[in-house]
């Protein structure tokens, strides 16, 4: 352990009196900043803190994941440039310890930079809602919905399998998808169509969903707000508000709450509901009736997050610190990724691949989304070239790999003032850390060792 | 395979071919060599430039692998951590970390070597005063001249206080006070039980300091064998007397004339250069006790002599 400390040291020592590392971090201060400063809203206080948030966050993340590329490619691949591994690999320093070192070192920079990063968003987030003058129902919104951490209930929307098989044997019967499709392809194309289907609420007709409340939900006061978040989408601008009634019942129908309000068809809002019909461990039913029957399009629910319960649970502070602890590890995978591609490549090289290697990864998260079906596949599989099909299933299987490393936004999650609970942020970083960056580790040690660290250039 | 300290070094039939890209014979760097060092020697590695000198170095301390071959480093590969405890290194170049100071070098490398803060601390005052950088211990490297570079190169080369010292071009860039001290510390070392494996190319140094010499070129062993052996110019006698004055030495070579039956060569022995420069170095700072730079000394770190 002594000699990853005394390798981490040194790697510290000399991020810290590198002047990229000062820019890197005066770069950081100054988009958090500048984001703070420049940042144009909804018009509301709200809106203006998400942004700050946000953009903040994004930016920050962006400049430290390129810093923390850049100094992990290079911890390794200058040591052998400059030779200075001549000194190092002469040394009883195990490969092991000299990636683990190179890495640590990196990572403790990247701790501190975004640990600096972190507070500044949090004092300008709360500066900000201090600062402007402003209606106090706005004020109230601020730190019910944005600077909190609320627990979020999402309703039961398995969709059984039979549903699903059945419509993608009607499309396949009419003729909407090609029999010669990939089932895996159809297969998504018909899910969509019953999740579309199933968000759409035709006039007059009553819509329930199940929400199985959590035993660790436990509203702390009666009067803590509890809200039901509705997601709408109309594929028409400026529709007349809609009058809903939404009842809300236990299993075995006993009534707990009902409410009636009028809301446009369109956008994200916010219902508040009292506490007492939130009780960990019960399940609860929540109906829509459509009172409004002067409206002649159905209304429609986001097919992906219709409805959410949300319970207020802590401060904004924790909340921040289990977000920064994600993006902590997020950035460190960068630089373990980086420090591998170093013992394998010159500087440049190990830069240019890695950075190729994240756009392809972003590009398979995108493309195999199930948001997005590929007409042609579907509609007109002899069209898809060999090329096409074997890149999707690259793509697909890189986008399963990478699966774990991105279910759960730390940064959405905060701005949408949404609780972090401790289990997900250690599963996550557990998962970061213990294998995505442990790959990374037994790659470069095997690397390292392969490698003939005095060649003659 | 354990431990072996009566072979300090051990190599049979080393051959090092240098590849291309594509994996095709480029150079052959090193040639069918044999060495074996013998514990507490000063081996000297003779060579002219590219004669494969530094690649057989390269090879012993396990930074580069012989295509063909057999080393070892105390009876185990060199590349075991256990080889790379009993083993000290100065690089030709002193390929330093410039942002840390000498101070922080030795103790990051006193850490690798495991030794604890008390320790780490007293080597690394004693290794300080000893290469003569006590008073610039807390300047980064970088800012050092190239002697100055050198010598925090050999204080981290005998942290560790090392069974074999492998020193690379080791006077390279000193001056000559500098390399006189290192001439003096080489001896010394190999006196407290140490074997050094020297490799230069100035070979006065090697004629001053070492038992045994092997004379590389195109990667092949050309001479090898003790200095006595290599040296000797056994068909000539040389007589060292006080001046006997011009009969005295009329006298003695019509002696030597008579008996040889050839013309002696007579003539006053001189001072070497290093000899006289030394003098007045020594002289002048005496006089003045202020240095910007390095300190002139020469006294060993005393955890080297085991003290």
């Amino acid at each position: 352990m002594n000699r990853v400390i005394a390798i981490s040291i040194l790697t510290f020592r000399a991020a810290w009196r590198s002047r990229a590392v000062h820019s890197a971090l005066a770069l950081v201060c100054a988009a958090v900043f500048a984001f703070a400063l420049t940042a144009r809203g909804d018009g509301t206080l709200p809106g203006l803190a998400k942004l700050i948030i946000e953009y903040s966050f994004k930016a920050a993340f962006w400049i430290l994941a390129m810093f923390a590329l850049w100094a992990g490619c290079g911890a390794v691949s200058e040591d052998i440039r400059r030779r200075h591994i001549q000194l190092l690999a002469v040394k009883p320093l195990r490969c092991s310890e000299l990636w683990l070192g190179r890495w640590l070192g990196i990572s403790t920079i990247i701790a501190i930079a975004i640990a600096i990063c972190g507070i500044l968003v949090g004092v300008l987030a709360t500066v900000a809602g201090n600062t402007y003058a402003c209606p106090k129902s706005e004020t109230d919104v601020l730190n019910d919905h944005v600077l909190t951490a609320r627990w979020r209930i999402l309703p039961d929307e398995h969709i059984p399998h039979h549903e699903v098989a059945q419509c993608l044997s009607s499309l396949k019967a009419d003729g909407t998808i090609s029999e010669r499709a990939l089932p895996e392809d159809a297969w998504l194309y018909a899910l969509q169509k019953v999740k579309w289907s199933r968000a759409t609420v035709l006039k007059g007709v009553s819509k329930e969903w199940t929400f199985a409340i959590p035993k660790s939900v436990r509203p702390r006061a009666p009067n803590d707000g509890a809200w039901l978040k509705i997601r709408l989408r109309s594929p028409t601008r400026d529709r007349e508000p809609t009058s809903m009634e939404w009842t809300f019942t236990s299993l075995n129908g006993k009534p707990l709450h009902t409410l009636s309000v009028s809301l446009p068809p369109d956008g994200v809002h916010y219902v508040k509901i009292p506490t007492s019909v939130i009780k960990g461990g019960d399940t609860i039913l929540v109906r829509l009736s459509q009172v409004d029957n002067s409206q002649n399009e159905p209304l429609m629910f986001d097919p992906y997050a219709p409805l959410e319960i949300l319970v207020s649970r802590s401060g904004f502070g924790g909340n921040l610190a289990r977000a920064l602890l994600i993006v902590g590890c997020q950035l460190s995978l960068v630089a373990a990724v980086g420090v591998t591609a170093g013992t394998a490549f010159s500087m440049p090289v190990a830069v240019f691949v890695t950075v190729c290697g994240f756009l392809v990864s972003s590009g398979a998260v995108f493309f195999t989304s199930e948001k997005v079906v590929n007409y042609a596949k579907v509609h007109d599989p002899e069209k898809v070239s060999a090329y096409a099909r074997s890149a999707s299933w690259v793509l697909h299987k890189l986008s399963r790999l990478l699966d774990p490393l991105i279910r759960l936004d730390p940064v959405q999650l905060l701005v949408d003032g949404i609780h972090i609970p401790w289990s997900a942020t250690i599963v996550t970083c557990v998962v970061i850390l213990t294998t995505y960056t442990a790959l990374c580790f037994v790659a470069g040690v095997y690397l390292l060792k392969k490698k003939e660290v005095a060649l003659p250039e | 395979m354990g431990e072996s300290l009566d072979k300090p070094v051990t190599a049979r039939g080393l051959v090092k071919i240098f590849t291309d890209f594509w994996n095709r014979p480029k150079v052959r760097a090193v040639d069918g060599l044999d060495l074996e060092m013998r514990p507490c020697e000063i081996f000297g590695l003779l060579g002219p430039n590219g004669s494969g000198k530094s690649t057989t170095i390269k090879i012993l301390l396990g930074l580069l692998r012989p295509t063909a071959g057999e080393v070892a480093i105390f009876g185990l590969p060199p590349t075991d951590v256990r080889a790379k405890r009993l083993v000290g290194y100065l690089p030709e170049e002193s390929y330093l970390y410039p942002y840390l100071t000498p101070r922080e070098t030795l103790d990051m490398m006193g850490r690798i070597f495991n030794l604890p803060s008390a320790e780490r601390k007293r080597r690394t005052d004693q290794l300080l005063e000893m290469v003569g950088l006590t008073a610039a211990a807390h300047r980064p490297v970088g800012e050092f001249s190239k002697g100055m570079a050198r010598r925090v190169g050999l204080a981290q080369a005998l942290i560790n206080n090392p069974s074999l010292v492998i020193l690379d071009e080791p006077t390279s860039g000193l001056d000559p006070i500098a390399c006189r001290h290192v001439k003096d510390l080489t001896v010394t070392l190999a006196k407290s039980g140490k074997t050094v494996l020297l490799s230069s190319h100035l070979l006065a140094d090697v004629e001053d300091v070492c038992d045994r010499v092997t004379i590389l070129f195109n990667g092949r062993v050309r001479a090898r064998g003790s200095m006595g052996e290599l040296l000797e110019k056994r068909n000539i006698v040389r007589f060292a007397a006080p001046d006997p004055g011009t009969e005295g030495v009329a006298k003695i070579a019509a002696l030597v004339r008579e008996i040889s039956g050839k013309e002696p060569e007579v003539d006053h022995p001189s001072m070497d250069l290093e000899e006289f420069f030394l003098e007045v170095i020594s002289e002048a700072s005496r006089q003045d006790e202020t240095l910007s730079g390095a300190a002139p000394t020469c006294t060993p770190a005393p955890f080297l002599l085991n003290e």
